[in-house]
């Protein structure tokens, strides 16, 4: 009860705007990971397939 | 139908199943595609004196642009680069740099040639082969540091672009190769062959490890095998061991034990043998086989003196000086 009493709309903005900032920096770390560019991967001069 | 494949590079001719890597931690087997993974990455690039590399017999106190990617098909105990052989390039940072690039840059940076080193080309030989070819058609030398543990037709293949190499002979046993770096000495003396016998410019390091491969006889014997298979006139280093990796329990090698492999190397009949790691008074001068005396002089990777001419003989005597002298 007291906490809700004291909880004003400033509280709110407050807790608000903090939770926004995660959210947008948690998308920026994980799109960050999907887009970065992924190893070259060039196939290797010397190797053969083996049908096993 | 499997998609099992077999990297054929190196002597251990890795048989892999889809998505298990190589031995050397940097090639994988994708779809049944055998592909590498440090293509265009190197973990580190540097400015080198050639004298680091060490080369001796090429173009003495010109620059070498260094190159390495993570990787290694060896597991050398003593590895004085293993924080860059023994990691993979996905738990690492690497740069992104293109064979063209690449050049580019040695051409910036006014290198005389490229150098790929550090920890062991052979597992990125795609990078290197590739950057070879283009280096030579922008008159830059390529020069391969390597322990030499490579099958014979991959090696015949990238011999075309190279134009030095320094090949680690870690020991002269098979049982040092098995115990010690994880791998055989045959195939490193074939390839020390096939270079011996092509245009390359062919220096030998030999690493002396306090007890494990400090015999003065072994080493006679080596040096003997040199001057049979190779030639005399082939340079051999002897390197001093500091404690690292798995053997920080050994001392670093005593400088006794590394003129006493110098005398004995001389004696078997080598006209150019040198010491590398720690100061000695002649340990890094290049004498004439003739007239005996000093036709370069160096102090650590700085060029002191150079008697050579560009036609590469003696200033003195006239005799003929084994390596390559003159620029592109």
């Amino acid at each position: 009860m007291i906490f809700f009493q004291s909880f004003t709309r400033r509280d709110f903005i407050k807790k608000l705007s903090c939770f926004i900032s995660l959210a947008v920096l948690g998308s920026l770390a994980f799109f960050r990971k999907k887009l970065k560019k992924p190893f070259a991967l060039k196939e290797a001069y010397f190797y053969k397939r083996l049908n096993k | 139908m499997a998609s099992t494949v077999q990297c054929l590079l190196c002597p251990f001719q890795c048989i892999l199943k889809e998505n298990q890597r190589g031995i050397c931690q940097v090639r994988i087997n994708l779809k049944g595609k055998l592909v590498s993974l440090v293509y265009g990455k190197p973990a580190t690039v540097h400015v080198d004196p050639i004298e680091k590399k060490p080369i001796f017999h090429m173009l003495p106190g010109s620059k070498s642009f260094s190159v390495a990617t993570f990787g290694c098909n060896l597991g050398c105990k003593y590895c004085q680069n293993w924080q860059l052989s023994q990691s993979k390039p996905d738990d690492n940072k690497n740069y992104s740099i293109e064979p063209k690039a690449l050049v580019k840059l040695a051409k910036n940076y006014r290198c005389d040639s490229i150098a790929y080193t550090y920890s062991e080309p052979i597992v990125f030989y795609e990078y290197t082969y590739d950057t070879s070819v283009l280096a030579r058609q922008n008159r830059i030398k390529n020069v391969l540091v390597s322990a030499g543990f490579i099958n014979p037709a991959p090696l015949k293949r990238l011999v075309k672009y190279l134009d030095a190499a320094n090949i680690d002979l870690k020991g002269f046993t098979e049982e040092f190769y098995n115990k010690v770096c994880f791998a055989s000495l045959k195939p490193v003396l074939k390839t020390l062959e096939i270079l011996a016998t092509s245009s390359v410019i062919l220096e030998i390091t030999n690493l002396i490890v306090p007890t494990l491969n400090d015999n003065m006889k072994t080493i006679k014997k080596m040096c003997q095998w040199i001057v049979k298979n190779l030639g005399a006139h082939i340079p051999v280093h002897f390197s001093r061991f500091q404690p690292m990796y798995k053997l920080k329990n050994l001392p670093p090698t005593p400088t006794e034990t590394l003129i006493n492999a110098r005398k004995t190397a001389l004696d078997a009949g080598l006209f150019y043998v040198y010491i590398g790691n720690v100061y000695t008074a002649d340990g890094e001068t290049t004498f004439c086989p003739r007239c005996k005396k000093a036709v370069i002089k160096r102090y650590g990777y700085t060029l002191l003196e150079n008697h050579v001419t560009s036609k590469g003989k003696c200033k003195f005597c006239n005799e003929v000086i084994y390596g390559q002298w003159e620029s592109l």
